[in-house]
């Protein structure tokens, strides 16, 4: 199952209180997302895709594409993912 | 290129002046460099990196009292020694925290070569070996640590050419020759001007409200002494892999940030080891780095330091009597630093406290009343050699970093970091405070908290009880 750009933007977007994200945007640099917020983010979609992110990758995933790519390679490896609200 | 120090560069400058205050970057090597190539490598660590070509003048008589100068900076000095032992590096280690640098002459860096060996300065190639180096915390912070150490292994890459040029510098020097820039020129618009102004009363306000109620809340309650001169002990400690997994799988489950998680083990350990255990308020120092923040943003492979000190209060539960139970109250304690230390980076206190840090050192060190807490982490989550595909997985055993702590700073701090997938804490304590057992005995208690805290699956008011 493939796994939207779309969805993480939305994810991304809604933990931040933004309107909309775009895919090149920094975490940190542009969108001001402080530590918490990457915990929460990383959380969020740990349990909605059923993956696991160790917490020595956090620094490679630098922007939302970064993000996307990530678990998308993520639910490649394991079983089916069933997104889940 | 010379340019005036900053508030903070200011801060730590003044703290070194105080007493021996440095950075000590180690790094454990399976097979080490020839000194030949140890030698060149520092001498093109030197040519890419400006801030290690320069010195601090004092300029008594000028508003700005500190310069980084560089004219006339000499190379990097190395001293080397015959490793006898496993605990050969740490005793050295040891040593070079309780060493200041030479800052009127630079340059601002030093090293330690831990050779296996008679002294002859070989290093046959099948030995382990430590490169010590030794900063002033003005270049370096836990970001420019592990740009350090990426391009010193590249650098000592025994594939190369030894005769070869210095390796492609990083692309930002090679555009941009100036120092590492002044932090407090780039504070984001909202925390300048009138904006910032009305922001920093708050800020200062904040503070204020904090010592009184500290103050009044820990009357007739210990207060750690302040030891001078102080002697530096150091106590490298890590998780396992298996236990480092189950501690962030809970930090996820709990909206818990690591550093958080180290700042509550520890002060838990430390107020079991060194307080009275009744109910009372601790101080606890966590350090931001602010590059990602600044406008324009700093890249991550320049040396230098970009980090503020935050100083916050924690209210510690009672320590039950009888055998220690490590991790308990530990879920509650870490929801509320991470809350707490959220809370005051949205709202400006990395820039407020760095704006304010001289003025704060000054005072400390004038008045010399109090330690200035019970204990500090500095969490990163850059400084890690942990990439399988690299050859350095062979090369490195383990790379390390400690600074200096003082009669005036907190009782017990810790560096973390991730390193191949562990959890990894270098912490540093004052002999005049703790000796070993009882040093051992706090990181033990850390250890266990951590480790407790990846087993308890359940909420964490139900752990806490």
């Amino acid at each position: 199952m493939t796994v939207e750009l779309r969805d993480i933007q939305s994810l991304v977007a809604q933990h931040l209180g933004r309107r909309r994200v775009s895919p090149d945007d920094r975490l940190l640099e542009d969108l001001g997302a402080e530590s918490l917020d990457v915990v929460n983010i990383v959380a969020a979609l740990e349990d909605r895709y059923r993956i696991r992110i160790a917490e020595s990758e956090l620094p490679d995933l630098r922007t939302v594409q970064d993000l996307h790519r990530c678990v998308h390679e993520r639910s490649q490896r394991q079983d089916p993912p069933t997104p889940r609200d | 290129m010379d340019r005036p120090l900053g508030s903070f560069e200011t801060a730590l400058t003044l703290t070194g002046e105080h007493a021996p205050f440095v950075v000590v970057i180690v790094l454990r090597l399976g097979t080490g460099p020839s000194p030949g190539r140890l030698r060149s490598a520092l001498d093109a660590l030197q040519t890419c990196q400006p801030m290690l070509r320069v010195r601090i003048a004092h300029n008594a008589g000028r508003s700005a009292r500190y310069r980084f100068e560089s004219e006339g900076v000499p190379e990097i000095p190395v001293r080397q020694v015959t490793r006898r032992d496993e605990i050969t590096w740490r005793r050295e280690t040891e040593d070079e925290l309780a060493q200041s640098l030479d800052t009127a002459s630079g340059p601002l860096v030093r090293c330690v070569y831990v050779a296996p060996g008679d002294g002859d300065g070989a290093c046959d190639g099948d030995g382990a070996c430590e490169i010590l180096l030794t900063f002033h915390h003005t270049v370096m912070d836990a970001t420019s640590g592990a740009a350090l150490l990426r391009q010193l292994l590249a650098l000592l890459d025994p594939e190369a050419d030894p005769q070869a040029p210095p390796q492609s510098p990083p692309p930002s020097e090679a555009q941009t020759p100036a120092l590492f820039p002044v932090v407090e020129e780039r504070v984001p618009a909202p925390y300048r001007g009138l904006r910032g102004a009305a922001r920093l009363a708050g800020f200062l306000a904040r503070q204020i409200g904090d010592e009184v109620r500290f103050r009044w809340r820990s009357r007739g309650l210990r207060r750690p002494p302040i030891v001078e001169p102080a002697h530096c002990r150091i106590l490298p400690v890590e998780l396992s892999a298996e236990a480092s997994a189950a501690l962030v799988r809970a930090l996820r489950r709990e909206r818990v940030t690591v550093n958080a998680a180290l700042c509550a083990a520890l002060l838990i350990a430390v107020h079991r080891q060194l307080y009275d255990g009744r109910p009372r308020p601790l101080r606890y120092l966590t350090f931001a780095d602010l590059r990602p923040y600044l406008q324009p943003p700093i890249v991550e492979d320049r040396l230098g330091c970009a980090i503020t000190m935050l100083r916050y209060t924690a209210e510690l539960e009672a320590i039950q009597e009888g055998p220690a139970e490590p991790g308990c109250g530990f879920w509650p304690l870490a929801h509320s630093i991470s809350r707490q230390v959220d809370a005051g980076v949205r709202r400006g206190d990395r820039f407020f406290s760095m704006a304010m840090s001289e003025r704060l050192m000054r005072t400390i060190l004038r008045r010399r009343s109090e330690r200035m807490a019970a204990t500090a982490v500095s969490f990163s989550g850059v400084m890690r050699l942990d990439d399988p595909s690299t050859k350095e997985r062979d090369l490195v055993r383990s790379s390390h970093a400690f600074v200096s702590n003082l009669g005036l700073g907190p009782e017990y701090s810790a560096q973390g970091r991730w390193f191949r997938d562990r959890l990894q804490l270098d912490m540093v304590y004052l002999e005049s405070d703790l000796d070993e057992v009882g040093a051992q005995t706090v990181a033990d208690d850390v250890l266990r908290a951590l480790e407790r805290a990846g087993e308890v699956e359940g909420s964490p008011r139900e752990e806490a009880r």
